[in-house]
């Protein structure tokens, strides 16, 4: 179907609001394990949805077949019609501009130029490197993802945006065994651009094997609340877990609770704590011009010197909070609604020395990388992928299956330094909402300085 | 389209898998103690596997007209494809399908908004402040599974699914409580089991207390005992016994834990969420016994680790997108004889109703590490309040050597479990 029939679907007057989105690409994934490949495939996926306000009340309907495009519009409209009565609060959307646009990410090195037999090649080689540095690597994950994907946008105010988009990822995961406990590592990458990510990787996956050999004789942390470092990947899943997700105003937009302690000018940390979520960082997984209402995506200030700022926003959030939109409605595909979500979520370089908040510390841990993290808005967890004990100003004794946890008000006033060393994570896999996963966002952090926090252990 | 990928395959002379899934979505979401919005939606797509020279192409679509292109990516693929050695299913005959209701079906949105306000009401009750949600949702598939060696069978599945929970804040403090089930029988949904476990947790979390960091005895309830699952997920898949990455790679048929342990597959439960005639592969269901009185007696198998292993397969579960792998069904752990009420005569013990971060901890390792999202203290059989900010640690071939389990049962979303005591489990908090 053509850009301009969709846009003739949608100029409708009979309704308040109507949009259309639609979705055309490919999928790819390779899978090794240990010396095997597990699994290649290529898909090809496509898929949209019709959604329309009329008076104040949303239908949403989605399907695979386009053609089918102009009924699928109808069922939405009639849905939403047999809702009136039922909701009583009714749905406005912040204005925005409409906008005309074709988007396409400026692609560095293109996956498409490297062939699928040289892809399993390159992750094979990774395997191998890690099987050959201990015998005790018993086996490797080593995955990786591709969407390649032409995305169309079109709303019944006159916006029309047709994007291409590449969303590339992966990781390499050693996994050691002594016979009685498994322990592993991992090096994980992303780009939405460019394919040089996913290579030479060598000189890091050898340290990580031998990482993961030598954690089978690491000790587990002794459980309790200890002054910590996290490194820039903790840093960055630490703020998108604990903060980011609070600022999603879904969760505040209708709870009077939630409103007044996450107000705007509420103190959340000390002045040195800058927070924000941005689209306009080129390269990047959670790099977005224009969110999937057609928003533009702003850099939004999370927390300025230490003073909450903002929180993210669909069109509807923003009207009901009387906010600015922010550009962050986002679906992780076809089948479902935007909803507030992340993109980019940073704390902003600050100036202190990791060396100092080393030599600061008595007791306490200095936490790396990351396996993931999960929050409910007001406590956090994250897997740290390994640990050192901190002892009289010296990084010691290395530890293993160290998880790090926290009340997210508390934790960020701990945050007692920022170091000088900012760097953007872009990982494998995604941020996942109610049943939308994995979304494609990207953290970023220096090292971080908290004076305590609950640390898992025996 | 299933004869067009018969002739390309015997044209080609490959032995091939077609696997054609419709499902057809209605869901009726509340949030914040209202009516929100609806959702459906239809999405049908095909998967193909196929053996060229011994090795295993695999491709799908959702454009179920491109059978040709979908055979020609797998054709393509299979260049760098595993070797595998298993055939795939043949004719066979399947057992009658316990997994439709046809009430599912026809139920219509206005019942389902009808039971979202009662719930809402009930939500609203429990404390005033209180932003209940609320989701019920059916899901109707068709699935069919062809290959060239002989297998055609098809089957329909109705899945109802709700989520009722809420949500209090206040300065300093704030609360989750939810609840989650899903049947293939309408009459089988019980809201009223989810109704009565969020009343006890409102109830329950009602104050917080604090707890020393130390070694305690800790309770799982049927609503958490799927966390200690995780590891038997990854432990008990034959792929990764072959990898030698399963730490329960060579103790089949010996004393691992508790004798008190007993996990039973059963993809034949009737009218189960997980339950099928036969596995993603074609091959018929079996109710198959994990862990025997703590033994592990049974890994999960596919074709492809089944064949390594010469163990019987039929625990093969996908989505359209990826290939077929060892998974649990419906899953049972046994109970015992003590009744709840002797279960939480501990002195001074953790209940544990929900935790965050498990899965992503080293699960592969038995280790079952979280943040106590909700869990209680409980002496002597009351419960004292609410423990916050503590982090449980422990691993489940230590852990599960000895437990105790409950009379009383629940069923969740797979799981149907007993409350569960393990009685020297590490827990840390704030100082």
């Amino acid at each position: 179907m053509v850009a301009e029939e969709i846009r003739d679907l949608v100029a409708r007057k009979d309704v308040d609001y109507l949009e259309v989105r639609f979705e055309d690409g490919t999928e790819t994934s390779i899978l090794i394990s240990g010396k095997e490949v597990e699994s290649v495939s290529k898909g090809k996926i496509s898929g949209g949805n019709a959604r329309v306000l009329i008076s104040g009340i949303w239908g949403f309907v989605y399907f695979n077949n386009m053609m089918e495009l102009k009924e699928k519009i109808e069922a939405a409209i009639s849905q939403a019609k047999t809702l009136k009565g039922s909701i009583k609060e009714v749905v406005r959307l912040a204005p925005i501009e409409p906008v005309q646009v074709t988007l396409s990410t400026k692609v560095l090195k293109d996956p498409e130029s490297i062939s699928l037999e040289d892809k399993v090649s390159l992750l094979r080689h990774y395997s191998d490197i890690a099987l050959s540095v201990d015998s005790k690597i018993v086996n490797t994950r080593v995955s990786y993802s591709e969407i390649r994907k032409t995305l169309y946008f079109a709303n019944s105010e006159g916006t029309y945006i047709k994007k291409e988009l590449l969303d590339l990822g992966g990781g390499i995961m050693p996994i050691a065994s002594n016979g009685k406990e498994i322990q592993r590592t991992y090096i994980t990458f992303g780009s939405n651009s460019d394919f040089s990510v996913a290579e030479k990787l060598d000189p890091e996956v050898k340290e990580k094997a031998l990482l993961s050999v030598k954690l089978l004789d690491a000790d587990a942390p002794k459980g309790g609340e200890f002054p910590l470092i996290v490194d820039n990947s903790l840093g960055g899943v630490f703020i998108h877990e604990a903060f980011g997700h609070l600022s999603e105003a879904d969760f505040l937009a209708e709870d009077p609770k939630m409103k007044e302690i996450m107000k705007i000018g509420n103190i959340f940390g000390s002045q040195i704590l800058n927070v924000f979520d941005t689209g306009d960082i080129e390269g990047h997984r959670g790099t977005l011009l224009y969110d999937d209402e057609g928003v533009p995506a702003k850099k939004m200030y999370l927390i300025k010197e230490g003073v909450l700022s903002s929180h993210l926003h669909t069109r509807e959030t923003a009207y009901k909070m009387n906010e600015e939109v922010t550009g962050n409605g986002r679906a992780v595909n076809y089948k479902f609604p935007p909803i507030p979500r992340m993109r980019i979520t940073c704390i902003e370089n600050g100036k202190d020395k990791f060396e100092d908040f080393v030599k600061d510390i008595k007791y306490g841990i200095y936490a790396r990388g990351s396996f993931g993290g999960e929050t409910n808005t007001e406590l956090f967890t994250f897997i740290a992928e390994n640990a050192y004990l901190i002892e009289n100003g010296q990084i010691t004794k290395l530890l293993k299956n160290v998880s790090l946890s926290g009340n997210v008000f508390e934790t960020l006033k701990n945050i007692v330094g920022i170091a000088d060393d900012f760097k953007i994570i872009d990982s494998s896999g995604g941020c996942g909402k109610g049943n939308q996963f994995p979304l494609p966002v990207s953290d970023g952090s220096p090292h971080l300085y908290m004076s305590k926090a609950v640390i898992g252990g025996k | 389209m299933e004869e067009k990928f018969l002739k390309i395959m015997k044209e080609k002379c490959l032995s091939g898998e077609l696997m054609e899934v419709k499902v057809n979505k209605f869901s009726v979401n509340f949030e914040n103690n209202r009516l929100k919005n609806i959702e459906e939606g239809e999405t049908s797509g095909v998967a193909v596997r196929l053996k060229k020279n011994n090795k295993l192409g695999f491709s799908y679509t959702t454009d179920s007209e491109d059978i040709v292109g979908t055979v020609e990516r797998a054709y393509e693929n299979a260049n760098v494809s595993p070797e595998v050695n298993f055939d795939f299913a043949g004719p066979v005959n399947i057992p009658a399908p316990i997994c439709f209701d046809k009430d599912i079906v026809n139920l219509d949105r206005k019942e389902i908004i009808d039971t979202g306000k009662e719930n809402i009401d009930f939500l609203r009750s429990l404390r005033e402040g209180v932003q209940g949600f609320f989701s019920m949702s059916k899901h109707i598939i068709s699935k069919k599974i062809l290959t060239t060696e002989g297998f055609s069978c098809n089957y329909n599945k109705s899945i109802l699914l709700s989520q009722i929970g809420g949500v209090y804040a206040e300065e300093g403090n704030i609360l989750w409580v939810f609840g989650e089930m899903g049947r293939t029988s309408k009459h089988l949904l019980d809201i009223g089991i989810l109704r009565e476990k969020i009343k006890k947790n409102f109830e329950d979390a009602e104050k917080n207390v604090k707890i020393e960091r130390g070694r305690y005895p800790v309770i799982f309830t049927p609503f958490s005992a799927v966390y200690l699952l995780l590891p038997f997920q990854f432990a008990l898949n034959a792929r990764n016994v072959i990898k030698g990455t399963s730490i329960l790679k060579d103790k089949l048929n010996k004393q691992t834990f508790s004798n008190n342990l007993t996990i039973i597959n059963d993809p034949l439960l009737s009218y189960g969420i997980a339950t099928t005639p036969f596995d993603d592969e074609g091959i018929p269901s079996e109710r198959k016994a994990l862990i025997l009185q703590g033994r592990p007696v049974n890994y999960l198998t596919d074709l492809f680790s089944a064949n390594k292993l010469n163990l019987k397969p039929g625990n093969a579960s996908r989505d359209l997108s990826t290939p077929p792998a060892p998974s649990f069904a419906n899953i049972t752990i046994e109970h015992g004889n003590l009744t709840l009420q002797d279960i939480l005569k501990v002195k001074n013990g953790i209940i544990i109703e929900s935790l965050m971060g498990v899965q992503m901890g080293n699960v592969n390792g038995g280790e079952v590490t979280g943040n106590i999202e909700l869990g209680y203290l409980v002496e002597n059989g009351e419960i004292r309040g609410r423990v916050k900010d503590a982090m449980i640690s422990l691993n489940i071939m230590d852990a599960l050597k000895d437990i105790l389990v409950s009379q009383e049962t629940i069923w969740t979303d797979y799981l149907l479990s007993p409350y569960i005591l393990i009685p020297d489990v590490s827990i840390a908090t704030k100082s």
